[in-house]
């Protein structure tokens, strides 16, 4: 679990002066000001290396055109989870009983997916196997 | 009722304010035409042809075209198609693991079953334009649908 979010801008676009401030302030860290803002600087006496902190930023961008996919590849990658059910146990509870009780959410929710017509999310908390495919069997039948 | 100046609003902008100055204006009244003069603002910086309608966030703007259609656009002039769908759709997406790093550890950091970290990339530019922290198996968050033929356009 976590109780945080997932943070506001781009951090390489923080002004590397603030980001040297919190340095000398302990709010951030050594490791954290070069590899989450892209920040090169002296450790002893906090000057900012302009060109490279340029550099380490160019090379961010450059990382992250190649480590992204596109939306439409994530998505049927990820689209095998749901499908068959595999998630952690209390997501997928949380999932049945939402899909149920939301007929605005379960439809977001089969859309997004590309889930089959009568699509049910695979009961972690059945019996059995046969009992947990059970809930699947229209799909298997697509 | 205030009416800020252009270069103060400019400022704001371009995050060149202190924090003082910035909470000095939360405390004022809103001035009343803080969304055009904004509009305007954003229009001269990019230099763009077609009316921008709509900022929809940092580096994004919701743009009508000359053809009629209205966009998402990026400031560096990637499109990501019509605005009333998820513009995430057509971005780079990056799982990251959430024990990745070393800025939350050991119990800190969030558990990669339970959670997942998706980092959403312009195409263009590769500017990071959203970061969603969802249970695992959750459809891509749909952060915000202005309402651009309401009553009320000011």
């Amino acid at each position: 679990m976590t109780g945080d979010g997932g943070g506001f801008g781009d951090p390489i676009e923080r002004d590397p002066g603030a980001v040297c401030r919190d340095l000398q302030n302990r709010l951030t860290t050594e490791w954290t000001a070069r590899n989450v803002y892209c920040v090169a600087m002296d450790p002893e006496t906090f000057e900012i290396d302009q060109a490279e902190t340029e550099l380490l930023r160019r090379a961010r961008r450059d990382e992250r055109l190649h480590q992204g996919i596109s939306a439409s590849e994530y998505r049927a990658r990820e689209r095998e989870h749901v499908l068959r059910g595999d998630l952690p146990v209390p997501t997928a509870r949380m999932y049945r009983d939402v899909l149920r009780f939301s007929e605005e959410f379960r439809k977001a929710f089969v859309g997004f997916w590309d889930l089959p017509q009568g699509w049910e999310l695979r009961d972690p908390d059945a019996w059995d196997e046969e009992e947990a495919e059970a809930t699947t069997v229209e799909e298997v039948a697509l | 009722m205030t009416q800020f100046s252009k270069g103060l609003i400019r400022d704001l902008l371009q995050g060149r304010l202190s924090s003082e100055a910035v909470q000095r204006m939360q405390r004022q009244d809103k001035d009343p035409g803080r969304r055009q003069m904004v509009l305007e603002i954003e229009q001269e910086r990019l230099g763009w042809s077609e009316p921008i309608l709509v900022c929809l966030q940092e580096h994004l703007f919701v743009v009508q075209r000359d053809d009629g259609s209205r966009v998402v656009r990026c400031d560096c002039g990637h499109e990501f198609g019509d605005y009333r769908a998820n513009w995430k759709e057509e971005a780079l997406v990056y799982e990251r693991d959430p024990r990745d790093g070393l800025v939350y550890r050991g119990p800190r950091a969030a558990d990669p079953d339970w959670h997942v970290l998706r980092e959403f990339y312009c195409p263009g530019c590769a500017t990071q334009l959203d970061v969603e922290m969802v249970p695992k198996g959750y459809p891509f968050v749909f952060n915000f649908l202005p309402d651009l033929d309401g009553e009320d356009g000011t």
